[in-house]
Formats: structure tokens, C-alpha cells, sequence
């Protein structure tokens, strides 16, 4: 079907990435998907249960990204369906509220596992969302900044981890579509090549999985075991 | 035929005439997996149970079968070849169903009108397997298509008014199996899972029903169908096989015993006789039949709701005195509240109100009664009830009674609970606010009860989610009820531990559901996994809030009837029956497309077009590309939802022997997490060795260099040295022999001193001798000269004395200078 949506308009390349958004409950995963996704916004958007899955397609001028999007839940209580879903995400948005500090150490969490458990190369961006419920410099003076999380604080987070860093509002749209080009445009080209989102999965006896896994992780963990 | 009132009467038929094209239609691959599968097991169910081990074969030749099939209608052979079982699948199967199908055509009259009143269920299972059959008829030869078709229109044509028109579909199935001529015995070879055993303890079933008044029927939304003399079972059994639809593999195979006996044809007023009864059919049948799991098999599709039944009242027994009467007074209440409105409908009269009108009241209060008994009693009865909804005036009350969940204990606690504050408040009331599906509730009961809950189970908590369980609760009863109809889905029913952390059971839930799929839709579950889809992609949902994420309210109500009747394995009939129902359409997509129509898409294939107004709702879909977002005045098929739900066959045993499997998975998989993880520690600790080693390895080379070094320096010293030493050597022995040479020298030099100086002595001695005799001679002389000077002396003396006396003086001084002379020539002489 890509193929079909693709090969009249782009003639360029195009390649799927499997993208995960992981972050605290109601810290705006969905909207910020629902943004990119469909340029649209929902006040109260429903919780997400299990997760949800999107694609969307990021032209760069080189080359055409399809983002397989993996929205998960949210909720502590759904971790345990996560690593299904960033197992084999090249990439993956973490994403916190800018108006609720534990949503960084959440998303301080996330960013610990994935480096941990997800694939080594994986494109890591964070997010802090509901910029327009930060009112700096008091512009607007009815609204009061609702900001708990400065943009240093974030901005020097993603650079200890090596993440892009965005500050963005799913509500006004402002900087969402910044956080996707950037990332595709992050994506090295042999990563793009080989289709990882699905050729993962095997099942749930997943045997022929258990000696690459040992393999791949043990030299990424002997490699992290040096910086330990 | 879109009038009538069942829905899915009418839509089986059409389907069946359709299946075949459709199935021409679509890609051959797909065809070769699904048919291939199916006949095959059709066959099997003939194979006699003489051939048992032929299902090993049919297994070791599972991989042949796609090339095979494409061989099949060639291989057509004589049922002589079929018997030893030499043959593979394709043939077998196929002359195995098309024979039938040639005898309905040829024998669509002969009589067998015992078949008595069936059960809407099996009837449309029976209608799907003659869909079947006749696809797999076409697919393997296409001459037995219109044979198949013509069967189809006749069941349809014949058939009466709604149920009745199942009824005498299901009829002339039975006929055309029973013109089949095999022996009884040969063919009580089951499936443990199969529809095939449902269909083959129909009888049974059917005399039960009997025993029920005509209007129960009526009720239940189907037209009844005109009574029919009572059929022997015995003839029955033979043909159970045909309505198998094949999904159960051959190994799940049990030999059956004689068919279950037919339980007494019982009088309206079963609630008297309900103790009389068999505490259950299967129980009876039990005591016949060789196998449990035969009898079991040989019941009808409503083992998952006695085993809830059990489950249930066990839970009731193991709770503390208190608890129990607690629980047994809030039943009470319940039926008082029942009388008062049953009471009440009496009084006002039937027409005012519909919904009560509707009602069959004998049957309720006999429910309502009793329920756990006439349960047991009268399964069928309360299956086919669940299945065409619960009275929505009676549907909360009948909640509680099934599950009996009432607790006035329980109620107080609730109560006490409302005043406490949860941690997780915050995140209710976010949810609920956001929940569109929650709006349709009191919103402050929803939290209240969602809150109370979290607190009376804190290790579960609050969870995302539960919203939408709690909602239907609250819409059927009062908000201490549905607390405690909550507490009790969570508990006995074990909802909770789908919400445990890790949510354990919704892993094993997961797992039942892929093992149904591959037993039963090896097409999808191959189809799925080529694609990398798990089910916990699109399922967890469904499980989480029995299909409230997704469905509307109405038919989440209808399937929580099921649920709460039969526990959460119900919720593995819809899922397993949607994915069947859109079979076709799931081996054809990819990967992402098919993620979204697993997840939104599964629905629609219900969707009553002509009722529903065709107006498609926009705005809350984020899934682009999947239609499931219509509004709300979408209306689905709900009873064709709940009848292929029950086609799907599903045994607490079958449940048991998967979580069984999945703990075994599970813990080994738990183990080899563990010795991953250990052996990712002892690796990292390895390497670190290893580059120490590396590095002392590296250290202790540079010095072996700078040793090696060194020793070819020594080496070049030594031979220098040993130069050197060979020089020194000659110089030495050359010194030595100087040596000895000088030594020989200083030897011989001594002697030739000494000759020398004896010659030297010698000579003076000689020549001193020889001087001395000179001067002893010259003494000699000088003596004689003194002689004769004397003389000469005494002569001059004698001449002198006479000469003077001064001439003697001269003469003294003349001796004595003679006397000097001498002495010195003495001295000279010794010397």
C-alpha cells in the first residue's frame, strides 16, 4: 500500500522508521501525533489504552520518511507493553509537561531504559509540550505562565544524553512539525534502509531472537559497561 | 428476507451463496492456506478412529498441503484409497465433503423431521458450515459449486420466518448428513473444540428445549419454530463431523462415547423441576461417555458459562461466614427489588411500558430464583438468553445475580470508602474528564466508585481503563452495586490481575487468544506473524475494557451479559470472532494498514448498512485511513456480533492447558531473561578481564621485546667477549711459553756464572798463585839476597867493626829498610 501512496508523487526514496512516543500520563503523546498527524487538536483527548498506531510521511529533499508511530499509554501501569512497542524503534519522541516537573523525571526515566534496552543507534528526541500554557515575560497578562520546567533545564538534559531537544505546544502546532523533520533528517541513511519495525517481531517464542539479543546487547552492554 | 427480525438469519444464507465467489476472488495463497486447513479437518473427523494415527501424518503434512491442494481436484480418488490413510489431506477431505453434498442434492426430501426446535446459535453455525463446505467443494472441484449453492437457496427458500428459517436450514443439513452412509461408531472422533461436538450433542440440546414454553423463544427475539417430533440421537452422532468447520487441529482429537442421553421431556414449570434435573447435562453424559473431555465436548456452548457458575459459587463458599451471609442477604435484596418490579408491571399492565412488557417474566423469576441451580439446569435455556440480551430493566439485577456480587457488608465499606481521599484522584477525575465513552455516566458516581475501588485495592489502584468497566456498572445499578459487581469482576472473576502491575493476566489472556487463533485461524495467525503483528498490538484493549474503547454502549452492554455470565473468556469469542469474520480482509493488508484495521476496522464488518444511517462521523478518528469513526447512530449487528461469538468455541479446559503453557513460557522466558541478564553481567565482566588481561598481555610483550632486546645485545656482548677471550688465551699460552723459555734460561744461567767464575777464581788464583810463587820466588831471592847480604854483612861488619862504629849504623838501617820491604811483600802476598 505505501508503495501505491508513494510512487506516483515521490520518486525519491522512501523509507519507514518506526517512531515510539513514550512519556508520563497526559503529558500530550497523542496530541502531539494528532498534530503532526493531522494538523488537528483535541482539548481532553481520550486516554490511550494499550497503544495507538499511526503513520505519517515527512518529505525531506532528499529522500521521503514514512514514520510508523507507536503512541503508548501513558499510564505507569502500561510499562510493561512499552518494550514491545521500542524494541525496534529507530527512533523515539519522550516526551514531558512543561507545566509538571514529574513528567521530566519520568521522561528522565524513559530516556535511561531506551538507552538501556532499545537499539544503540536509536534517534532520541525530547519534548517538553503545552508551551502555551507558559506565558513568558508575562506577555499576556491574563494568563499566568504556567512554566515549571525552564528551557535551560531541559535544553542542558538533552545535551548530557545526546537528544534533540524541542519545546513545542500540540495546541498551537508551534514547533511539532520542527521535532519530526529534525528527526528524519537525523535518521542515517542505512538505518532507513532496512525495515526494522516489522522484521522484528517473530512471535512469542521469539527463539531466534534470544542469540542476536545476547549478542547485539552484549556489545553494546561491554561498551556501556566501560563508561560504568 | 431483510426482514426479519433476527438479522442474522437472514444475512448467514446470503453469505454462504457469497463466500465461495469471494473466496475465488482473492489471492490464491490465501485460498490454499485457509481451505487447505479446513477440509482437512473435516476429514480427520471421518477418519475412524482406527486411523488416529493418521492425524500424525496429517500433521507431518501440514507443510505439503498448499502444493498439494493445488493437486487435489486431479487426485480425486475412490474412497477404497482413502481408507489406508495413505493419502494426504487435499483428496480425503474432499471426498469427504462432497459427498454430502451430492447426497443433499439427490435426497433434499427425505424425511427427518425429528430435528425439534434449534437453537439460533447452531443453527448458524450450521449455516456456516454448509458455507463451508461448499467453498471448499468449489475450490477443490468447481462442478459441486452449484451443487453447494443449490443446497444453500433450498435451506433458504424452504425456511419459514425468522428462527424458523434457521431451523429448517439447519434440517436439511442434517438430512443431507444423515444420507452419508457411515456407521455410527466410526465417526465419534471429535474435536475437543470443535463446533462439531456443539452440533453433535445437539439433540440433546433440543430436547432440553423442549422443556421450555414456546414464548421463552419468542422473547428472546426469535419467532418459534413449529414443534417437531423428537429425533433420535443415536442417528445424530454419525454426522457431527459435517458441521465441524475444521478449525481444530487433528490432535485435539478425542473419541466420544455414545452420545449423551437425552434428559426427560420436562413440563413448563421447570423451576419445580429444576432439582430433579441433572445438576448438569454434561455431569450425565459424563457417566456415559468414556472420556471427560468427550462429555465435555458433547455439551453444547455454554461451558464457560457453568464453569463461571462454579467458579462463582466456589468463591461465594470459600468467603467467610459473614461475608457470606452478607452476600447472601444482598441476593435477597435483589430479589425483593425484582418481585416489587415484576410486581409492579402486573399492576400497571403490559402495554405501558415495553421494555416490560417484553419481559418473559416466568423464565427471569426462575433465574432470578435461583440462578447458580437453574444454571445447571437449564444451560442452554440461560445461554440462549445471555445471547439475545438481558431485559435492559432486569439487566443490572441479573449482574448481581450471576455474579452474585451483592455484599451489603461490602456496601457499608463502599460508604466508609467515600469520605477517604485516594492518591489517584487527580488522575480519575483527568480521565473521566476526558473520556468521551464515561460521559454517557453520572460522572461523580463513576469517580466515586472508580476512587473507591482504588482504595479498597491498592495494589491495583487506579488504572486507565477502568472507566470504562465501571460505566456500564453504573449505568444498570445503584453506585454501591455497581462498587460491588466491580470488586467482584475484579476478584472472582480476576479482572485484577489484568491490571496488576506487569498486568500478568493480560499476558495470559494475550496468549489464550494467539493459541485460539493458531488452533483455530491458522491462516491469520501465519498471516499476523509474517507481519509482525501481536496481538498485544490490538487486543490489550478489548480485554482491558471488554470492547468499550471501541464499540458503543449498546453493544458493550450485550457483551458485558456474556461476560459477566461466562467471565472474561468470553471476551475471546469476539475477538476470535471478529478476526474470523474478517478473515478475507486481514490476509490481504500490510503491516501498518492492517495494525489500524485490526484495532478499528474489525467492527465494521457489522455494521447494519440499511438501517443505519449512512452518516459517517469525522471528527474523532485519528486513524486516517480506517472508517471506524462513525457516529453513534451507526447501529452494528449486535446479534450477529453475539451468534458468531458463540460459534466460536472456547472450554475452560482448552483455557487452562493455554495459561498452563503460557506460565510455562512465561517462567521460562522469566529464566531467560535472568540468565541473559547474568550472562550480560559475567560478559561484561569477562571483557573487563579480558582487556586487562589485553593490557598486561600488551605490558609483558613490550617487556618480552625489551628482554629479547637486551639478550641479542648479551648475545653480540658474548661473542665479543669470546673473541676477546680467544686473543687472550693465544697472548697467554704465547706468554707461557716466554715463560717457560725464560725460566729455562734462568735455569741454565747459574751454571755457566758459576763456570765462569770458577774460570774467573781460577784464573786470578791461577794467576795469583802464579804471582805468589813470582813472589815468593822474589822473597826467595830477596831472602838469598838478604842471606848474602848478611853474609856479606858480617863480612863488611867484620871488615866494618874494623872500619868505624858509624859504618855499623848504616848497616842497621839497611836491615831494617830490608825488614820493611819484606813485610809489605807479605801483606801483598796474603792479600
Amino acid at each position: 500500500m505505501s508503495s501505491l501512496d508513494s510512487a506516483p508523487s515521490a520518486p525519491k526514496p522512501t523509507a519507514s522508521v518506526k517512531l515510539v512516543l513514550l512519556g508520563e500520563a497526559a503529558v500530550g503523546k497523542s496530541s502531539l501525533v494528532l498534530r503532526f498527524v493531522s494538523n488537528d487538536f483535541q482539548e481532553n483527548k481520550e486516554p490511550t489504552i494499550g497503544a495507538a498506531f499511526l503513520t505519517q510521511k515527512c518529505t525531506l529533499p532528499n529522500r521521503t520518511i514514512k514514520f510508523e508511530i507507536w503512541d503508548t499509554a501513558g499510564q505507569e501501569r502500561f510499562a510493561s507493553l512499552a518494550p514491545m512497542y521500542y524494541r525496534n524503534a529507530q527512533t523515539a519522541l519522550v516526551v514531558y509537561d512543561l507545566t509538571k516537573p514529574t513528567s521530566l523525571i519520568k521522561a528522565r526515566h524513559w530516556v535511561n531504559e531506551l538507552h538501556a534496552q532499545a537499539s544503540p543507534k536509536i534517534v532520541i528526541a525530547l519534548v517538553g509540550n503545552k508551551l502555551d500554557l507558559c506565558n513568558e515575560g508575562g506577555e499576556n497578562d491574563e494568563e499566568e505562565d504556567r512554566r515549571k520546567i525552564s528551557t535551560e533545564e531541559g535544553r542542558k538534559f538533552a545535551e548530557e544524553e545526546g537528544l534533540l531537544f524541542f519545546e513545542t505546544s500540540a495546541k498551537t502546532g508551534a514547533n511539532v512539525r520542527d521535532v519530526f523533520l529534525a528527526i528524519a533528517s537525523k535518521i542515517p541513511e542505512e538505518v532507513v534502509n532496512k525495515r526494522g519495525g516489522v522484521a522484528g517481531a517473530k512471535g512469542r517464542t521469539g527463539a531466534g531472537e534470544g542469540r542476536v539479543d545476547l549478542e547485539s546487547r552484549s556489545g553494546e552492554n561491554s561498551a556501556g559497561g566501560c563508561a560504568c | 428476507m431483510s426482514s426479519i427480525p433476527g438479522g442474522f438469519a437472514a444475512e448467514a444464507p446470503r453469505t454462504g451463496a457469497d463466500a465461495a465467489p469471494e473466496a475465488m476472488a482473492t489471492s490464491t495463497t490465501t485460498n490454499a492456506t485457509t481451505d487447505s486447513t479446513e477440509p482437512t479437518d473435516n476429514g480427520d473427523a471421518v477418519s475412524r478412529s482406527s486411523q488416529l494415527d493418521i492425524s500424525d501424518e496429517i500433521e507431518a503434512g501440514n507443510g505439503l498441503l498448499n502444493s498439494l491442494q493445488a493437486d487435489s481436484s486431479a487426485d480425486i480418488t475412490e474412497a477404497g484409497e482413502l481408507e489406508d490413510g495413505v493419502n494426504l489431506r487435499s483428496p480425503r477431505s474432499e471426498r469427504d465433503l462432497t459427498s454430502p453434498i451430492e447426497s443433499s442434492v439427490e435426497g433434499t426430501g427425505p424425511t427427518s423431521p425429528e430435528e425439534p426446535q434449534i437453537e439460533t446459535a447452531a443453527t448458524m453455525k450450521t449455516v456456516g458450515n454448509v458455507t463451508e463446505v461448499g467453498r471448499i467443494a468449489e475450490d477443490t472441484n468447481g462442478t459441486y459449486e452449484g451443487d453447494t449453492e443449490t443446497k444453500t437457496e433450498t435451506a433458504c427458500g424452504s425456511e419459514p420466518v425468522g428462527e424458523g428459517a434457521d431451523l429448517g436450514e439447519a434440517m436439511s443439513t442434517e438430512e443431507l448428513a444423515e444420507v452419508e452412509p457411515v456407521p455410527v461408531e466410526k465417526l465419534d472422533e471429535i474435536n475437543l473444540n470443535d463446533e462439531a461436538t456443539v452440533a453433535a450433542t445437539e439433540a440433546a440440546v433440543a430436547t432440553d428445549t423442549l422443556a421450555f414454553p414456546t414464548e421463552t423463544l419468542q422473547d428472546a427475539g426469535a419467532v418459534a419454530p413449529p414443534p417437531l417430533p423428537p429425533r433420535n440421537p443415536n442417528k445424530k452422532s454419525p454426522f457431527s463431523w459435517l458441521r465441524s468447520n475444521g478449525k481444530d487441529k487433528a490432535k485435539d482429537l478425542v473419541s466420544e462415547g455414545t452420545p449423551p442421553p437425552i434428559p426427560p421431556r420436562k413440563s413448563k414449570k421447570y423451576v419445580d423441576d429444576a432439582p430433579q434435573m441433572p445438576a448438569r447435562p454434561t455431569q450425565a453424559s459424563r457417566a456415559t461417555s468414556s472420556t471427560t473431555t468427550a462429555s465435555e465436548a458433547s455439551a453444547p456452548n455454554y461451558e464457560l458459562l457453568l464453569s463461571r457458575v462454579d467458579a462463582n459459587r466456589e468463591d461465594l463458599q470459600s468467603k467467610e461466614q459473614s461475608e457470606k451471609d452478607a452476600h447472601i442477604a444482598g441476593t435477597q435484596k435483589l430479589q425483593e427489588e425484582f418481585e416489587k418490579l415484576r410486581q409492579s408491571k402486573s399492576y400497571s399492565g403490559a402495554e405501558s411500558d415495553d421494555d416490560l412488557a417484553a419481559i418473559d417474566w416466568e423464565f427471569w423469576t426462575s433465574i432470578v430464583a435461583d440462578y447458580s441451580n437453574m444454571a445447571r439446569a437449564h444451560p442452554s435455556e440461560l445461554t440462549r438468553a445471555v445471547q439475545n440480551g438481558l431485559p435492559p430493566p432486569l439487566r443490572g439485577t441479573i449482574w448481581q445475580l450471576m455474579a452474585s456480587s451483592k455484599s451489603l457488608l461490602l456496601e457499608d465499606v463502599y460508604s466508609s470508602l467515600l469520605s477517604e481521599s485516594s492518591p489517584h484522584e487527580k488522575g480519575i477525575q483527568r480521565d473521566i474528564s476526558r473520556t468521551s465513552f464515561a460521559k454517557t455516566a453520572n460522572q461523580d458516581s463513576l469517580f466515586n466508585v472508580i476512587k473507591a475501588y482504588s482504595l479498597w485495592d491498592p495494589d491495583v489502584g487506579y488504572i486507565q481503563g477502568m472507566a470504562f468497566i465501571a460505566v456500564p456498572l453504573i449505568l444498570n445499578m445503584k453506585e454501591e452495586e455497581a462498587f460491588c459487581l466491580l470488586v467482584d469482576l475484579m476478584k472472582t472473576y480476576t479482572l485484577r490481575n489484568l491490571f496488576l502491575p506487569d498486568m500478568p493476566g493480560l499476558h495470559v489472556k494475550l496468549y489464550q487468544f494467539d493459541r485460539i487463533i493458531e488452533d483455530t485461524l491458522p491462516a491469520i495467525h501465519v498471516h499476523l506473524a509474517r507481519q509482525g503483528v501481536l496481538s498485544s498490538m490490538y487486543a490489550s484493549q478489548w480485554f482491558l475494557t471488554f470492547f468499550a474503547y471501541k464499540f458503543p454502549l449498546p453493544i458493550v452492554l450485550r457483551i458485558f451479559d456474556i461476560v459477566v455470565a461466562e467471565g472474561l473468556e468470553a471476551i475471546l469469542r469476539f475477538g476470535v470472532a471478529l478476526l474470523r469474520r474478517n478473515v478475507d480482509a486481514i490476509v490481504d493488508l500490510e503491516f501498518d494498514v492492517l495494525v489500524n484495521f485490526l484495532k478499528n476496522g474489525l467492527f465494521d464488518v457489522y455494521i447494519d448498512s440499511e438501517s443505519s444511517t449512512k452518516h459517517y462521523h469525522k471528527t474523532p478518528s485519528i486513524f486516517k485511513g480506517s472508517n471506524s469513526s462513525q457516529s453513534q447512530e451507526t447501529t452494528y449487528r449486535v446479534n450477529e456480533l453475539v451468534a458468531d461469538a458463540y460459534a466460536v468455541k472456547i472450554l475452560p479446559a482448552a483455557l487452562k492447558k493455554y495459561e498452563a503453557e503460557y506460565n510455562e513460557l512465561h517462567k521460562a522466558e522469566v529464566e531467560r531473561t535472568e540468565e541473559i541478564e547474568n550472562l550480560r553481567t559475567l560478559n561484561g565482566q569477562l571483557t573487563l578481564q579480558i582487556k586487562r588481561l589485553e593490557n598486561s598481555l600488551a605490558t609483558l610483550n613490550r617487556e618480552h621485546i625489551e628482554v629479547a632486546n637486551e639478550m641479542v645485545q648479551g648475545k653480540v656482548e658474548i661473542e665479543k667477549l669470546r673473541d676477546e677471550n680467544t686473543d687472550l688465551k693465544a697472548e697467554n699460552e704465547e706468554l707461557m711459553a716466554k715463560n717457560l723459555e725464560l725460566q729455562e734460561r734462568i735455569e741454565s744461567l747459574p751454571a755457566e756464572l758459576e763456570a765462569q767464575m770458577e774460570a774467573k777464581v781460577k784464573e786470578e788464583m791461577d794467576s795469583l798463585m802464579a804471582r805468589n810463587l813470582e813472589v815468593m820466588n822474589l822473597n826467595q831471592t830477596l831472602e838469598d839476597q838478604m842471606a848474602a847480604l848478611e853474609t856479606e854483612l858480617v863480612d863488611t861488619k867484620v871488615q866494618y867493626a874494623s872500619v868505624s862504629d858509624v859504618c855499623v849504623c848504616f848497616q842497621v838501617l839497611d836491615v831494617v829498610d830490608n825488614a820493611n820491604t819484606f813485610h809489605r811483600l807479605m801483606r801483598c802476598m796474603s792479600r
